[in-house]
Formats: structure tokens, sequence, C-alpha cells
């Protein structure tokens, strides 16, 4: 508890998370967007919470709903014109030109 | 232009056409004004190039782009509409093979459509975040760069934008929770 209350208030810096430590729901909760992201710091962190994922039916399913809805907002990503790409690259290439 | 500054311009500024691109089409939310905003930004990195440092050029083109983009709408209305190409073209690529008379993909089509509904009533301050790092892909640093803002809001309004998107599917029904699933709340 009060290892969670310091590791709020200083934004998960410290104490640092070890890879066996037992992760709570809660920081589960604080860590997971990140997670999912790819932008956890340490490795530790990772597999804290990735152990944690395996073992906790509650968060798990809260991990596979967030993962569900990345996905599909990643298949909304329309490609970019790849005309209008090259065009761009060429005026680029132009003003290097200059 | 110098030799050097033409190698710097051709070596961090090219490539990265793509995700200017790609971000100022989130930012302006129309096609044609997504290409100015390139161009523009292209010559304001052209003109700076002498001055960078060559230490990440994605994040320093992002807020070349950002500001750009920022002196550009005070100079014309605020809000633009979006692009209804962009939007015809999406509904073109809805799925229409076989797969989606299958029980299960109306499932997934519900939850599609949910996210869509969810997405869309975002106010902008978690939508931009939410376009720039889940549609079109943009760490948190990037986002952060390309909005103005410290990485750490980048991430408040991340976890917020989502939270209201799951939100709006376990109100609708299409993701229950564990607590939900429970108390037999599941479908």
């Amino acid at each position: 508890m009060i290892r969670m209350m310091f590791r709020r208030a200083t934004g998960g810096r410290w104490p640092r998370v070890r890879s066996d430590e037992r992760l709570s729901c809660g920081e589960v909760g604080r860590l997971l967007q990140r997670y999912l992201d790819g932008e956890l710091d340490g490795a530790a962190e990772v597999d804290a919470l990735a152990a944690h994922l395996d073992e906790c039916e509650g968060c798990g399913l809260e991990a596979d709903t967030y993962r569900r809805i990345k996905a599909t907002l990643e298949a909304r990503r329309t490609p970019v014109s790849a005309e209008t790409v090259e065009r761009l690259r060429q005026f680029g290439e132009r003003l290097a030109e200059h | 232009m110098t030799a050097d500054d033409r190698a710097a311009f051709d070596r961090y500024v090219v490539p990265e056409v793509e995700v200017l691109l790609r971000v100022a089409r989130s930012l302006t939310r129309n096609r044609a004004d997504a290409e100015d905003l390139v161009q523009d930004t292209l010559i304001r990195a052209y003109r700076a190039i002498d001055r960078f440092d060559g230490r990440y050029p994605r994040a320093w083109l992002l807020t070349i782009l950002r500001n750009t983009h920022i002196n550009r709408n005070r100079r014309r209305r605020p809000e633009l509409l979006r692009d209804p190409d962009v939007q015809l073209e999406r509904l073109a690529q809805s799925p229409t093979d076989d797969d989606a008379i299958r029980p299960d993909r109306f499932v997934d089509l519900e939850f599609d459509v949910e996210v869509e509904r969810a997405l869309d009533s975002l106010t902008s301050p978690f939508r931009d975040v939410v376009d720039l790092v889940d549609i079109d892909g943009l760490s948190y640093a990037e986002a952060a760069g390309a909005l103005g803002i410290p990485l750490g809001t980048v991430m408040s309004r991340l976890h917020r934008g989502r939270k209201k998107i799951r939100e709006q599917l376990r109100r609708a029904g299409v993701a229950p929770t564990y607590a939900d699933v429970q108390t037999g709340r599941s479908r």
C-alpha cells in the first residue's frame, strides 16, 4: 500500500517495479495503457504486468478489451495517398536543390 | 543552402514526409489542407535546417508542423469540417466479404460501430490524442510534440479518452467488465 502511494506520488518512478513483484489490480490499471502501447520503461515492469494479466481474469479481460479497441482504431488508419507522398517528397527535394 | 544542409535535409526531413502527411491529416481533418500544411512545414524546415542538431528529427518536424498549423489557423476559420471524400472512402472500405454474415462477425461489427460512435463523441483534447497515438501510430513523445503538450498530459488524455470509449462499449453491451460477467450481465 505504502509502496503504491510512493509510486503514485512519483509518477511511477520510485520504487521501481521488480520483475518478480506481484502487482495489485490497481497498479496494473495504472500501467495498463502504457503496457499496451509499448511505452513502459523497464523490462521488469513489463514482466510483472504480463504475469499479472496471465493470472488475473478480471485484468486479463480488461486488457483484451483495450487491445480490441486499439486494434479497431488502428484499422481506421487509412493509407495516405502514395501519389501525394511522392509529390511532397519531390517538393522537398526541389527545395533542397535551392 | 550548403552541401551539408542539403544532405541533412535529404537525410532527416524527406524520409518523414509520410508521417507528416498522416499527422497533418489528423490535425486538419481535410486532405487538401493536409498537403498544404506539409508543404509549409517543409519550407519552414528548409529554412531552419542549419540550426537543427540532428537529434530526434521526427519530434523536431512535428513541432514545426504544429506551429505551422497554429499559425495557419489564426489566419483562417478555426474548425474545419471533415473531408466527405475520406468518409465515403471509409464506408466503401467496410467489410463486404462472406465473413460479414457470420454471427460472430456481427458482434465484431457492433463492437466496431460502438468504438466509432464513442470516438466521434470524444471532445477535441481526448480525440486528438487518440487520433495521433491509436490511428496515426505516433509514440507518446511524438504526440506530445505534435500537440505542444507535456508527455504526462498525453498519457492522461489518452487514458481518459480510451476509458470513455471503453465505458460506452460496456453501456452498449458489447464489452462487459469482469464484474458484469460475474453478476450475469453479459450477453
